[in-house]
């Protein structure tokens, strides 16, 4: 089998990604992690944004691990919007597939704060993170 | 992030994106993402661009607006290029050539402030706030139409990647 067609199927389902336009565009998807789904994202050349070296675009990397966070809590079944997010941006993020682990560090009745920590090739020398706050919608 | 401001060793080919970059013309060329989001230079302002309003860049469908994401990259972008200006600015100043070089994003804050309105192009402009040695601080902002109501704004710290002097010009950079 193909990696290919080995990475679909371990593909999980998640409502937000598959309804979500940009999550679509980007071609984020799920797939079952450690600790609870981790969200990825294929390279696509689309995605550059320095085409020198090459590296993925800011706006990428922010747009895939914030929307790692929605889904993470999507999964928990809580409909967000985002309130305020920061990324740091720990190493050049490459034309490779990119991995994001959300974890929520409070879920409230009207917010949630995730963390989200994304990786390349390497699990432990992280590509960028995420702190955010979002409003629980329902 | 991705944005360059440096120095034309020499001509290139007629090439698009790249040509733009090794202008150094950050104002007039497009990141591969910027390109495929649709972003637009808007002629008279050199540190805003424009979102125009896309089907497949809607974030929530409840909602029908442009992603936050599509904002954070169209700010990420357009820090960028105050950022350019910024460099080009200290480097007329001094009475020097701009340094061949890149920048890297450090951190970058985004505040939503409202949503944006469904079915609304999305215009994000940013200004460089400080430019101290090799670290420049910027801020940005979106919105539709009116500047004094914005939907987000943004507040970053880039890292200035400078080419050691007399280091040569990868030729990749040439493309």
């Amino acid at each position: 089998m193909s990696e290919a067609a080995q990475s679909a199927d371990r593909t999980m389902a998640s409502a937000l990604l598959d309804a979500w336009p940009y999550a679509r565009f980007l071609g984020v998807r799920l797939e079952p992690g450690e600790a609870g789904p981790t969200a990825v994202l294929p390279f696509d050349p689309k995605l550059i944004g320095n085409p020198i070296l090459p590296a993925l675009h800011g706006g990428v990397v922010a747009s895939f691990l914030e929307l790692a966070a929605l889904a993470r809590l999507d999964h928990e079944g809580r409909r967000a919007r985002t309130i305020d997010i920061t990324v740091d941006y720990l190493r050049p993020a490459r034309p490779v597939t990119f991995y994001a682990e959300a974890r929520i560090l409070k879920l409230g009745r009207r917010a949630a704060n995730l963390a989200v920590e994304a990786w390349q090739e390497d699990r432990n020398s992280p590509v960028a993170a995420l702190r955010g706050h979002f409003m629980i919608l329902g | 992030m991705s944005d360059e401001s440096r120095t034309a060793p020499d001509t290139a080919p007629a090439q698009e994106p790249m040509s733009d970059i090794v202008r150094g013309d950050l104002a007039a060329r497009g990141t591969a993402l910027s390109i495929a989001l649709g972003f637009e230079t808007l002629g008279d302002r050199p540190c805003a661009m424009r979102a125009p309003f896309r089907a497949d860049l809607i974030g929530d469908p409840a909602e029908g607006a442009i992603a936050g994401g599509v904002i954070f990259a169209l700010l990420d972008q357009t820090c960028g290029m105050a950022i350019s200006h910024a460099l080009r600015d200290r480097a007329a100043a001094e009475g020097r050539e701009l340094r061949p070089g890149g920048m890297a994003t450090l951190d970058f804050r985004l505040d939503h402030i409202r949503p944006p309105r469904p079915v609304a192009s999305v215009i994000g402009e940013a200004e460089c706030l400080n430019l101290a040695g090799d670290v420049a601080v910027v801020r940005g902002w979106a919105y539709e139409d009116d500047r004094s109501d914005p939907i987000a704004a943004a507040q970053a710290a880039f890292m200035i990647t400078n080419l050691p002097p007399g280091a040569a010009i990868p030729p990749e950079w040439r493309a």
